[in-house]
């Protein structure tokens, strides 16, 4: 899936791996330049000390929510929103910046989740006192249906675990002709059973997922469900105007007792969309009036930052926790003159990666990537330097390898980037043109852009877009970008290479099946070298959220599970009484 | 008693005349100049930018902060020695040398569109006025359809659609092809007002056809609203295309232009004016030149024109 479609973690999965917080990764760049990282100071940390209990929160937003439906939500902020205000999941992640962000505990469920079978089957036992909005219990049964829901064609986007993983899932359309899913039991109000395809020991971090929370079937309302998700939450919908706003206020039903994680610091939280991105950051630079109570949902632009960094009362309240998602330049493998891996490892080489982070935002935002996955799922959570090409790239070389192909007078070609990414696009140009390769750049909206890189006929040769891992684990990443088999025609996802490599595929099989999750990781690590080597794709740069809060916000972190978006679960104010509204 | 009589004027021809009412007025002076000094800067643009020692499509990284968001180093938007304008922020590339090469580049688009505009509108509006009967209905009712279409719209969608043709050749199609109506209205007023002049009788008399009396007779006398209409819609055709890249549907990066180039810094507007200026001036320079130089031609070319 693409980047912004994915959850990611940060953190260790098995306690043999020491997978580094994603934190420490701010400090790389002060080695490379002899220059401290100016924005990674408040990663690991809570910005604003502890909220007080009261106010409106104000989310300042350019874009509407993708999806609010619980089966639909698969947008790492979205889902951070959804889960942690609206409604409630079987597990979640733990309120915690930095590392601990990656840690599961209990949501609805009392447990982590009991494994029979050899983790073939995965039981769950609810919690009890949770209610909805309007006061009725949250049964197991809610759970399943919105399991079941979540494979209705009408109601897609949403995250494919269930489809992946359940037992007799294949052809499944959903719950609308009276047919169920015989590998969910519910035995009782407060069990809920789930059968699995096969052996699937990391299953309780897919219940993190918007997929298992509950949809009481009488609130169902097929697609209109989007506008209006029944809260299980904190808070509940009080009114929702699509790209305009969206206000939230309590649900008094909600039983804190019941949630070691969401705190439900404010009174509502109003969510104003539509508006300009640039004018976000230039109203919580100045954090005046209500503004001070305000936060922003979209990544600062990289032209906001000079205003931000230059000013260390405005710095101290920026969050810039990594996406931990690799940009990548992805080139289609499967025509000329990509199909030679001597022109791939030309563009590795000629790719200027130094000039793409500064496109991207400066070395404070981004680091330059030197391997597939990102640092997380490697050790020391930090990317080796298996790519060996110095960040400004090696143009000799790079010429060299397009004369043993037999380009020695460079070849033309055309990069697809997001309206957003421009700049991105002109660093890209002008670093292969060093080398004789001749790029166009054309620039897709950001609504089109997957539907127009999905399309692997028309296509431009090279793209430019990421991927970000689920959970710690290499099976989140490699299979979804470099397996051959998930390959299609339209609306293609994940390989924009188009890699089919026989070799490649049999090894990700080879490891998939493997027990031993140490050694399993070893495996993946080795292949994101190996792969590579192959170059399907030049790794370009992996980002940070960078996120300005109001003056009067407390208690906010990017937490590293959602992408280093702010943890709406325990976000609040310093002083309530002067938020107005 | 001095024998030397002042230079008679009564004998000169409309041009000479036209010229010394020019020369006149400094307004025309200055513009002059400016427009000289634009179209020079477009013509040597590549000598320029040598000059300058940097292409406009060339990095340097050194002359922008990447821990600022790639903001210049230095004052003015990275102004010193080495960038006589400063730089771009982010990729660090030479502004001189861009605005230099966006000259080039608008001023080319905004030319061979006024080329086209003004053959296409004289040539449609002298057969129109001159012909009359169903040529002119068919002519004049092609020019309300043109006129009636909302261009702008129709010029992103044209734009966006063709993808793989030359976009400055198709830039200048595109806006050409909605400027015409406007010249040949006037010219069909004047053809119609000439073509039963004494002289064209005359001609017509005398046994001169249509070809020659169109191009003897009429087009010279519908040469001065020509000109003066000219010059006045130049600095539209320079603002069309700015318009066209700021909205993104103009020339490809790199190739710099104007419009691109503020499209552009608006989003630097407060943490690097400079970079918003440049270009911005030169547009608004050569567009304010434009403008004063065929307000000064209308007065005195075409007198009746400018009251109307």
């Amino acid at each position: 899936m693409n980047k912004r479609t994915r959850t990611t973690l940060a953190t260790a999965l098995v306690a043999t791996l020491t997978l580094g917080a994603a934190a420490c990764s701010g400090g790389k760049e002060a080695g490379d330049r002899g220059r401290k990282n100016p924005v990674t100071a408040n990663n690991g940390a809570t910005v604003g000390g502890t909220p007080r209990k009261g106010g409106t929160l104000t989310v300042l937003s350019d874009q509407d929510f993708t999806h609010l439906d619980p089966a639909r939500n698969w947008v790492m902020g979205d889902m951070d929103f959804g889960t942690r205000l609206l409604y409630r999941t079987l597990v979640t992640y733990k309120a915690e910046p930095g590392a601990g962000g990656g840690d599961l505990v209990p949501d609805l469920a009392e447990d982590l989740g009991t494994p029979s079978h050899g983790a073939k089957t995965w039981t769950f036992r609810l919690k009890q006192g949770l209610k909805y909005e309007d006061g009725t219990p949250v049964t197991a049964r809610d759970v399943k249906y919105n399991v079941e829901r979540s494979f209705s064609p009408d109601l897609p986007g949403g995250p494919d675990y269930a489809a992946r993983y359940l037992a007799g899932a294949e052809g499944y359309q959903g719950p609308a002709g009276g047919k169920h899913l015989d590998s969910v039991k519910t035995p009782d109000d407060r069990t809920i059973v789930f059968e699995l395809r096969k052996p699937f020991a990391e299953f309780p971090y897919a219940t993190v997922l918007p997929t298992f929370a509950p949809v009481p079937r009488a609130k169902d309302e097929g697609p209109r469900y989007d506008n209006r998700p029944f809260s299980s939450g904190p808070y509940k919908i009080e009114s929702y105007a699509r790209d305009k706003q969206l206000v939230l206020v309590r649900n008094t039903h909600w039983d804190a007792g019941t949630d070691t994680v969401r705190k439900a610091y404010p009174d509502r939280i109003v969510v104003t969309m539509g508006l300009k991105a640039n004018q976000i950051d230039d109203r919580l630079i100045a954090s005046a009036g209500a503004d001070a109570s305000a936060v922003s949902w979209s990544k600062l632009r990289p032209e906001s930052t000079p205003k931000v960094l230059t000013r260390a009362d405005v710095k101290a309240r920026l969050l810039a926790e990594s996406t931990n998602c690799t940009e990548m330049v992805q080139m289609h493998t499967g025509r000329a003159p990509f199909d030679d891996v001597k022109v791939r490892r030309a563009v590795q080489y000629a790719l200027d990666r130094e000039a793409l982070v500064t496109a991207s935002g400066g070395p404070a935002l981004n680091d330059a990537a030197t391997a597939l996955m990102p640092g997380s799922l490697f050790e020391d959570g930090k990317q080796p330097d298996t790519l060996g090409i110095p960040l400004t790239g090696d143009v000799a070389k790079a010429k060299q390898l397009l004369k043993e192909a037999g380009k020695p007078d460079g070849l033309s070609t055309s990069v697809t980037v997001s309206n957003g990414d421009k700049a991105v696009g002109e660093a890209i140009q002008q670093s292969l043109g060093r080398a004789g390769i001749k790029v166009t750049i054309e620039t897709v909206d950001p609504s089109a852009f997957y539907d127009t890189i999905g399309d692997t006929e028309n296509r431009t040769d090279l793209v430019y877009t990421g991927w970000c891992p689920d959970y710690p684990s290499g099976s989140t990443f490699l299979p979804f970008v470099f397996d051959g088999r998930y390959i299609k025609e339209k609306g293609n996802s994940g390989n924009h290479s188009l890699f089919r490599d026989r070799a490649t595929m049999k090894r990700m099989d080879e490891i998939a099946a493997m027990t031993d999750a140490a050694r399993a990781n070893k495996a993946w690590q080795a292949l994101d070298g190996e792969i590579l080597a192959e170059a399907p794709t030049a790794p370009a740069v992996i980002e940070r959220r960078p996120l300005l809060l109001g003056t009067n916000v407390a208690g906010a972190f990017g937490h590293t599970s959602f992408g280093g978006q702010i943890d709406y679960a325990t976000v609040g104010l310093k002083d309530p009484t002067t938020s107005g509204n | 008693m001095s024998t030397i009589s002042p230079p008679s004027r009564a004998g000169s021809g409309p041009w000479r005349l036209a010229r010394a009412e020019l020369r006149r007025r400094p307004s025309v002076k200055v513009s002059l100049v400016v427009v000289t000094l634009f179209a020079v800067m477009a013509v040597a643009a590549p000598l320029l930018s040598a000059l300058g020692g940097w292409g406009p499509e060339e990095f340097d990284k050194s002359a922008v902060d990447p821990y600022l968001g790639g903001l210049p180093v230095g004052p003015l938007g990275g102004v010193s020695a080495e960038h006589w304008l400063g730089v771009e922020p982010v990729t660090g590339r030479d502004l001189f040398a861009r605005v230099v090469h966006g000259a080039q580049v608008s001023l080319l688009i905004a030319f061979a569109a006024t080329a086209i505009v003004v053959v296409a509108g004289t040539a449609a509006g002298i057969a129109a006025g001159y012909f009359g009967g169903r040529t002119d209905s068919a002519l004049s009712r092609l020019m309300d359809l043109t006129m009636s279409f909302p261009s702008l719209i129709f010029m992103i969608a044209t734009m966006s659609v063709a993808r793989d043709v030359n976009r400055i050749v198709l830039m200048t199609l595109v806006i050409g092809l909605f400027g015409w109506p406007g010249i040949a209205r006037v010219v069909r007023g004047q053809t119609l007002s000439l073509k039963h002049r004494e002289y064209v009788d005359a001609a017509r008399v005398g046994g001169s056809g249509p070809w020659r009396i169109l191009t003897r007779e009429i087009l010279p006398g519908v040469a001065g609203p020509v000109i003066a209409y000219t010059t006045l819609i130049v600095p539209g055709m320079i603002a069309t295309e700015a318009a066209l890249s700021y909205l993104g549907v103009g020339v490809r990066p790199p190739t710099p232009s104007w419009g691109q180039m503020i499209a552009e810094s608006v989003a630097f507007h407060d943490t690097d004016p400079t970079y918003f200026v440049v270009p911005s001036l030169c547009l608004f320079l050569t567009v304010l030149a434009f403008t004063l130089l065929g307000d000064a031609l209308r007065d005195i070319l075409d007198p009746r024109g400018s009251r109307a």
